[in-house]
This record gives C-alpha cells, structure tokens and sequence, in this order.
C-alpha cells in the first residue's frame, strides 16, 4: 500500500516527532509508514486521517497489485 | 491524575507484584534447601525462580521511574510501549520463539521415548540438563534476533 503521509505532513510543515506524538505513536513508526515499511491498522489510519482532516483514501493508496 | 500516571503506576505495582513473588519463591527455596535437603529434587531451582521474579520486578521499576521524570517522559514511555508498530515486531519475536521452543521440546521428547525402547542412545542426566536450558536459551535468542531484525526491516 502506497502512502501520501510524507506528502501532507511537509505541506502542515510537522516534524516526524510532531506527528508521531499527535498520533500517539513512535518516531520510528511514522518514519516506517512513509517508506512504505509499514501499513497502519485502520485506527491508526483514520486518526492520521483525522489529523490531516482528510479521508482515508486520501493518504493511503490501496493498489491489487500488493 | 492523568492516563499516563495511572498507567505508570499500574506498571510499578507490577514490578513491586513481582519483587513480592520473588521474595516469596528465594525464602521458600532457602527454607527447603536448609530443611529439607535430602529430598531428591534440587529446590535451589525454587530459589532461583525467586531471584529471576525479583530480578523482573527490580527490572520493571526500573523501567517505568524514569517516566516519573514529567508528564512529557512519562507519555514518551506509554507511547513507545504501546506503539502498533512495537507491539507488532513482540507478537512476531514471540510466535517465532514459541515455536521454536516447542519444535525443540518435541525433538528431546521423542529423543527421550526412543531412548527408552533402545531404538536411541540415552540421554545422560548432564546432557539433559543442558537441552533444557538450550530449550530456554536458544528461543529466547530467537525472540531477541526477531525483534532487532523487524525493528529494522518493518
């Protein structure tokens, strides 16, 4: 799954570590989310969501092909 | 008191729980081995679990003071415990461990019973003693392995 979390956070002007402690996780996991390590459970998903205030879908590209 | 104090908390009374058990286990041990030393079973064993429970107890409290700094390390800690990502890389490390503990038990089991119809060599009290360790030791280095690899990889 492709992600847009790098994409949005740059465009807020957030540090990794701002956006990990707003969401309540690591450093480490949102660096992993945005090299495409890492794909977030739904509650994750939806609270970054929340942050950016935008849909899921927005940030978070679903592709068959994974 | 805030979500992060509570849970701070929770976890220093766990380690107090465990310092607790642990004392509990050396002075029964320590009871046994002056009392009752001839009885075939080596009760240092019972001493032992006590100084590992309060060795996990010291271990924890450890741990979580340093989150009694402030509010900010206080959340860090929750955070860096609770994290998806963490918790997910321990629940891989741990089925990788358990399984290769329980593959290994199985082997020195049927080792064990095919030795005991002659069809294997027996196994002697001290070789026995150290699989049983291997059985502890090896899954737990696997567990370790497992979480350093993931931390990496995931």
């Amino acid at each position: 799954m492709k992600n847009r979390l790098e994409e949005f956070r740059n465009k807020r002007g957030w540090t990794q570590q701002e956006l990990a402690d707003q969401a309540d996780v690591s450093r480490q996991t949102i660096i992993s989310l945005e090299n495409g390590r890492y794909n977030p459970s739904i509650l994750l998903a939806f609270r970054l969501a929340r942050l950016f205030e935008l849909k899921i879908e927005d940030i978070f590209i679903y592709s068959e092909e994974n | 008191m805030n979500d992060q104090t509570k849970w701070l908390n929770q976890k220093i009374r766990t380690g107090w729980f465990f310092i607790g058990l642990g004392i509990l286990f050396i002075l029964v041990g320590v009871y046994f081995e002056i009392n009752y030393s001839y009885i075939p079973y080596n009760v240092s064993i019972i001493t032992g679990l006590g100084i590992l429970w309060a060795g996990i107890g010291i271990g924890l409290i450890v741990r979580y003071m340093v989150g009694k700094k402030g509010d900010e390390s206080a959340k860090r800690l929750m955070v860096e415990e609770l994290d998806e990502r963490n918790q997910l890389i321990r629940y891989r490390a741990g089925y990788r461990g358990f399984w290769v503990a329980i593959i290994l038990v199985y082997i020195i089991l049927m080792w064990l019973s095919m030795a005991a119809n002659g069809s294997l060599p027996p196994i002697g009290k001290e070789l026995l003693w150290y699989l049983q360790v291997a059985c502890v030791v090896i899954p737990f280095g696997v567990y370790l392995t497992s979480v350093l690899i993931d931390q990496k990889n995931l």
